[in-house]
């Protein structure tokens, strides 16, 4: 029994058949499974008023199988199917088009549901011409939309006047929330700061964007011109403006980009990276050998939108089994779940054919993870001088933290920072360092630093602030 | 128009990126060769070269006009075209019958894999996954 105000997830898992067949699944952001099934299912020259209400009920058609669990309650490993006949149209690698790109950034964190209840509604529709339903119809709107009904009109013709539109729904495991007032020339807040990291950081991968020399929540013209090639480059109205869309955008990319620094500092050594068949491997193992086969496999689906990313805790549990045979059906091999010869290989293989391919300057993590034993006042080690350091070098984008000096002893000084930082972030305010407070210290330094790092082609004699 | 006559060929014009990458948008792959043909015949048009940010220029077709997409019709209302792409080191991947639209640019993101040391398990290969195969765009009417 779903409980709870429906979230907006990160991402979605779809099967690529009817549900008993046994077809790859693809996990992709939520947001460009809404642009991809709008493409999929109507005509993108239709009336924007029309796209707009075809595009409510496609979300929150899968919101709802998502919040019912519908299919993950009944034994299925993935979120909703691209089979027509009883879910919507989803076509993998399809093109997808630039005004439906735009609107999915807006719309995918809107939903219709029936006064008084919480769940998202199970929206049916069809085209009304060949088949007709007890929903919205699809050619039906575009009629509607030429005689002026707005998409809640058209959505109340269709599905009664007793439905609200949920506009900017939570999302899942995520505090934030996209600007309320576009950010644009002139704008002065934390969430221009935000922006301009993530930019910086991205232009790490994509070095037409220009840098931005002060991330300081200023957004003046450098901010702009960087917004306005991102805009470019993702196929988003290009006006160097900071609304939802772009907003959302910014995030995914950002979000992929961090990934790929995350898959080389997951735990485990290079002295451990070893081609070495440890043996049958299945459901149920535990120990060194599964956190390598888990480390590989996690690795890989950074590559492979058909596998998902999987916690590598040395624990063979449902997730890997899933896991594994989503990188047997990609390959083509029985899909059992259980980790033979073939199976290691294929995977060792695709694993070092990424690694050999990618420059490494994509991948490495450029930090040091947290060193196992909480820091605190009267702590005197290397970590605390490492500490210190990552301290001192957040603090030049952020004022009100205090540097300090590297000593690696852990005095009131280096306390009062630690504190600055964890108001700064949101963080519980104690003063110590756990792997909480590490971890999210190293992500900002991360971005700052990777944000600085000027690529090829990139404003020539630009001064990053040393 | 006369609703005897046959229906007049496409006069629209839509637009067409190819936005070429791996590792999930995360790493744009410049220097790609990207091939744009008609479906039907496979005649070349275009070809392309990804730049520094994994994108194509933008690039004309011609698509049925825009007035024939409000409408249900016997008569497709948008155009079809192959995509090809291919760089060193990575899986080719092909795009067939891509719709194009009247007044709209599509985004085709062509998001590569390297390929695997010594090739794929025997048999095999990845096509299937990097193939976009277009289907008549049929609206929601199966039962």
């Amino acid at each position: 029994m779903p409980v709870g105000t429906p979230t907006i997830p990160e991402s979605i898992t779809v099967h690529l058949g009817r549900p008993e067949e046994n077809a790859r699944n693809v996990t992709l952001p939520f947001l460009e499974y809404v642009a991809n099934v709008a493409s999929s299912e109507i005509y993108p020259t239709w009336p924007e008023n029309a796209i707009r209400a075809n595009m409510y009920a496609q979300i929150s058609f899968a919101l709802n199988r998502i919040y019912t669990e519908y299919y993950r309650s009944r034994g299925y490993d993935f979120d909703i199917t691209n089979s027509t006949s009883i879910d919507q149209s989803f076509v993998e690698g399809r093109d997808i088009f630039e005004n439906i790109r735009q609107l999915a950034g807006e719309l995918f964190d809107n939903y219709i549901r029936r006064q008084g209840t919480v769940e998202p509604l199970f929206a049916l529709y069809c085209d009304g011409r060949r088949v007709n339903c007890d929903g919205l119809l699809q050619w039906g709107s575009v009629e509607l939309a030429e005689q002026g009904m707005t998409p809640y009109e058209i959505l109340t013709y269709y599905y009664g006047d007793n439905i609200d539109i949920v506009t900017d729904a939570p999302i899942a495991n995520s505090t934030e929330s996209a600007p309320v007032v576009p950010l644009q020339i002139g704008s002065v807040n934390d969430q221009v700061r935000v922006a301009q990291i993530r930019l910086n950081r991205i232009s790490k991968n994509y070095p037409s964007i220009p840098k931005i020399s002060q991330t300081d929540g200023i957004f003046l013209q450098d901010t702009e011109a960087a917004v306005r090639r991102f805009q470019e480059i993702f196929g988003l109205t290009a006006d160097g403006i900071v609304g939802k869309s772009t907003w959302y955008y910014i995030r995914r990319i950002y979000n992929a980009v961090k990934r790929l620094n995350e898959l080389d500092s997951e735990g485990i050594t290079l002295e451990e990276v070893t081609q070495q068949y440890p043996g049958v491997l299945r459901e149920g193992d535990t120990g060194n050998s599964v956190a390598q086969l888990q480390y590989y496999l996690n690795y890989v689906s950074g590559f492979y939108d058909t596998i998902p990313p999987i916690a590598i805790d040395g624990s063979y549990g449902p997730a890997t089994r899933a896991a594994v045979a989503d990188l047997q059906n990609t390959f083509g091999l029985v899909a059992d779940g259980i980790v033979g010869p073939l199976t290691w290989k294929t995977l060792y293989d695709t694993y070092l054919g990424i690694i050999s391919t990618i420059p490494i300057s994509y991948t490495e993590g450029n930090v040091i993870p947290f060193p196992g034993v909480i820091l605190r006042l009267g702590s005197d080690s290397d970590a605390v001088r490492v500490l210190q350091e990552y301290l001192n070098y957040v603090a030049r984008s952020f004022p009100s933290i205090p540097t300090v000096s590297t000593t690696g002893y852990f005095g009131p000084r280096t306390r009062e920072a630690v504190i600055a930082f964890q108001e700064l972030s949101g963080l519980p305010v104690n003063g110590q360092v756990s792997a909480l407070t590490w971890e999210a210290l190293t992500d900002l330094y991360s971005d700052l630093y990777n944000g600085q790092i000027l690529g090829e082609g990139q404003y020539p004699g630009f001064e990053t602030g040393v | 128009m006369d609703g005897n006559l046959t229906t007049p060929g496409p006069t629209g014009t839509g637009y067409l990126v190819v936005q070429v990458t791996t590792a999930s948008n995360a790493i744009p792959l410049s220097d790609a060769a990207v091939t744009v043909r008609e479906s039907e015949g496979g005649t070349v048009l275009y070809e392309l070269r990804s730049a520094g940010d994994g994108r194509t220029d933008r690039v004309a077709l011609t698509a049925p006009p825009r007035a024939q997409s409000q409408r249900p019709s016997a008569a497709l209302p948008y155009a079809v075209y192959n995509i090809e792409v291919r760089l060193n080191g990575y899986e080719n991947a092909f795009y067939q019958n891509v719709p194009i639209f009247d007044g709209i640019t599509a985004i085709q993101q062509a998001n590569l894999r390297p390929i695997p040391e010594n090739g794929y398990p025997d048999g095999f290969t990845l096509n299937d996954g990097q193939q976009f195969e277009g289907e008549e765009h049929q609206l929601r009417g199966e039962v």
